[in-house]
């Protein structure tokens, strides 16, 4: 009996450590700060998806991903599919992904009328932002 | 109240620990449903019995012997690597409906499952007799494993439902 | 691969699972429900031939009275993957996690033919008491391990899933 929790408990932990490796970690502890115009809001479960054209100081237009929770959680803090649409300017404050993808997750988005959206209620000053996104 | 309450778990190292290693929530949760697995195979596995579908050979009382320990030990996992992913998240899951709805019908299904295993030391041949026939065991039975699967529902749910971070 | 993806997210149902706030929760709660007793009876079986648990029960009848429902709890897990997996196919696809789920399920599979066509020929000679053979115990310690794999792989998918 404990060789079997032995292994399974192994083969969890060996796991866990793969899984790490390829999973969309942002950091939480950088923030970064963009403003460029939307592409596309993909308003979907399991995560949406606000994609922004972004163009650099070296006038390079890269495509950032910016996620945030599925329809049933955004509905409720005011979020439709039609909040951000093609074409929109908007500023996004964001976490970035750890390898340096170009893609963040949400924390506020500020549209042209100046209407700000959390993807999510501020925490308290000093504390993680959530670690759980599933 | 609750929210102070949650507030200040927020704010202990064992709270600010869970949320920063990364990978901790994750492994927690995989422990959590693991334990889910034990906790409904042992329900399903008694119902079987009771509708005389599975391990037939065997006297009730010696089923109840066999699962509901299992059944326990499965809720002592749950409890524990619950208030694991509790104290990471204390506002995101203390102050969530779907979470309170969870907790509700954990109650019962525990009265259920106590309740239970009284009936069958007290009444071991009516048990073993009538209650293939008895109608209303046989709902209880369903009803039962109903609220079980209810509760993991209301688990899934909780990442749908949060109000507050 | 890329428009048999296209045509799979185009289903009506995948557009619902994206959009509606209700689906995608309920596929997945049905998902969960069903691995849970998938490997909840899985372990069952696994550990009465390991001889850990159940053992004044008969391998053979136990298993025939189990198996059928984890069959069923299978296809019902199955389905619902399948639908989820149909929302964003090419997201799906390319996650490693789901990558590795497969993987290990397909192992999974092999392993059970294994221990069918193999040590499971001799089922009557050890079909009481702690008595299978070392090949018999090997697939079910394989299976156990596999499953946990699987499911830990499965929760990460929610972790990593992009776009």
């Amino acid at each position: 009996m404990k060789k079997i929790l032995l292994a399974v408990s192994a083969a969890m932990l060996v796991s866990v450590a793969v899984a790490h490796h390829s999973a969309a970690m942002f950091d939480h502890s950088k923030i970064v700060t963009y403003t460029g115009v939307v592409k596309e809001f993909q308003y979907t479960n399991p995560h949406s998806w606000l994609q922004v054209l972004i163009t650099g100081p070296d006038g390079k237009t890269v495509e950032w991903g910016f996620e945030a929770e599925g329809p049933s959680s955004l509905k409720r803090i005011g979020i439709e599919a039609k909040t951000f649409k093609p074409g929109d300017k908007v500023t996004i404050v964001a976490n970035p992904m750890r390898d340096g993808r170009p893609a963040g997750a949400w924390i506020t988005a500020t549209t042209s009328d100046g209407k700000v959206y959390n993807s999510r209620p501020a925490p308290p000053p000093g504390s993680a932002p959530p670690a759980n996104k599933g | 109240m609750l929210h102070s309450f949650a507030s200040w778990l927020s704010q202990t190292p064992a709270s600010q620990i869970i949320q920063n290693v990364l990978w901790i929530i994750p492994l927690v949760q995989t422990l959590h449903i693991l334990a889910i697995a034990v906790v409904l195979s042992s329900v399903a596995m008694i119902d079987l019995r009771i509708f005389g579908l599975a391990g037939r050979r065997a006297t009730m009382m010696q089923t109840a012997d066999r699962y509901v320990p299992w059944l326990w030990w499965g809720l002592l996992v749950l409890a524990l690597t619950g208030a694991t992913l509790i104290t990471g998240e204390p506002v995101r899951s203390l102050t969530n409906p779907a979470f309170q709805i969870k907790m509700l019908l954990l109650l019962g299904a525990m009265a259920v499952t106590i309740s239970f295993q009284r009936s069958v030391r007290k009444n071991a041949v009516v048990w073993d007799t009538r209650v293939r026939s008895s109608a209303s065991i046989r709902v209880a039975a369903v009803g039962t494993l109903l609220v079980w699967f209810a509760i993991a529902v209301a688990g899934r749910w909780i990442a749908y439902m949060v109000l507050e971070y | 691969m890329q428009s048999f993806f296209e045509w799979l997210e185009s289903w009506p149902l995948s557009v619902g699972l994206r959009e509606s706030s209700w689906m995608f929760p309920a596929f997945e709660s049905v998902h969960v429900i069903a691995i849970a007793l998938v490997v909840g009876s899985i372990m069952i079986v696994d550990l009465r031939v390991l001889g850990l648990a159940s053992r004044s029960e008969r391998v053979t009848e136990l298993s025939q009275t189990v198996l059928p429902w984890t069959w069923g709890a299978f296809a019902v897990a199955l389905i619902s993957g399948f639908c989820m997996f149909a929302s964003k196919a090419h997201a799906y696809f390319g996650n490693t996690s789901f990558q590795i789920k497969m993987l290990l399920m397909a192992a999974a599979f092999v392993n059970m033919l294994a221990f069918h066509f193999i040590p499971y020929r001799s089922v009557s000679s050890w079909d009481e008491g702690a008595s299978a053979p070392p090949l018999a115990r090997l697939a079910c310690g394989v299976s156990l391990t596999l499953w946990v794999f699987i499911v830990v792989m499965g929760r990460w998918i929610g972790f990593s899933i992009e776009g």
